[in-house]
């Protein structure tokens, strides 16, 4: 790429060809089995995925504001509940 | 949208136009939008984030039956829907780019093409719907359709009124209303259509996926 650096607009192409990339990968590892590591890879694209939303789409990444923690945190605590939820042992 | 490479890539300078341009690009920006709509997207990830954690308990509760259940729904449909609802986040996005480069009518044709990106998952999910009631799977067939109605179906809502906002969006921006500097109303109907995307990221490997 040399001395050219990537503008918005292609940011946000790679960041939806990185979404479409994640969203497959999920429905793959879906169909691949139901075993704690197969889920844990598709509750770490949809990390993934809520992170490319949430910094890059909603132009999060460059502020300072509460708001980028605050909604950033909201994919991972539901991560959370939902790996602890299904994973976990009764 | 044809995109000329000095669009896709920042034209190369010397040192210093490169520091500038490295920091107008890293330094603190102002929080896009209006205010009032984040508290709104704050509210509305509230209440999803009870609704989702109420599913996950369910499941807990009753794996075999949420086990069955899942297995009637078409995976190839939700990631379809996954990707038309990604697919209008980012012509959204460059719709706002665009504005703020006073290039109106393409960002008018690009929310365009986000209400039809958008408008494909109203069709996709409206037919599976019918196709699910018509086998008799409705609201009241089991606990895990009861939250997959729940649950997708405020979703269904929020794709809804985004549609709305999208298309008054699109009449502002062809009729020139986001003059330099006033794109915050642009910027919060752009902010909630990727809440509605980002609710989805998290509901698509729950509800379809995940077994």
């Amino acid at each position: 790429m040399g001395n050219l650096r990537m503008s918005p607009i292609a940011i946000l192409i790679v960041c939806w060809l990185g979404l479409v990339l994640l969203s497959v990968t999920t429905v793959l590892l879906g169909s691949s089995g139901s075993n704690g590591l197969l889920v844990t890879g598709i509750l770490l694209a949809a990390l993934g995925k809520g992170w490319i939303i949430i910094d890059h789409f909603m132009e999060l990444r460059h502020t300072r504001s509460f708001w980028r923690p605050l909604l950033l945190a909201w994919p991972v605590i539901m991560a959370v509940i939902v790996g602890v939820g299904l994973l976990m042992r009764p | 949208m044809a995109l000329s490479k000095p669009e896709f890539f920042l034209p190369a300078g010397n040192a210093l136009n490169e520091s500038t341009a490295l920091s107008a690009a890293t330094k603190p920006r102002a929080l896009p939008g209006d205010l009032a709509m984040w508290f709104f997207i704050l509210a509305e990830l509230t209440v999803f984030g009870i609704l989702i954690p109420a599913f996950v308990v369910t499941e807990r509760l009753h794996p075999a039956l949420f086990h069955a259940s899942r297995a009637l729904l078409d995976t190839s449909t939700g990631l379809i829907l996954t990707l038309s609802l990604l697919t209008a986040g980012l012509l959204a996005a460059l719709a706002v780019e665009q504005v703020r480069h006073s290039r109106h009518r393409t960002g008018a044709w690009l929310l365009a093409g986000a209400q039809l990106s958008a408008s494909l998952y109203v069709i996709i999910k409206f037919n599976e719907y019918r196709h699910l009631a018509s086998l008799g799977l409705d609201i009241e067939y089991d606990a895990f359709f009861r939250l997959y109605w729940l649950l997708t179906g405020f979703h269904f809502l929020h794709v809804l009124l985004g549609l709305v906002i999208l298309a008054f969006m699109t009449f502002r921006c062809w009729r020139q209303a986001y003059g330099p500097g006033q794109s915050s109303s642009l910027e919060s109907g752009v902010l909630y259509w990727h809440m509605v995307d980002l609710v989805w990221v998290m509901l698509f490997p729950l509800v379809y996926v995940i077994n």
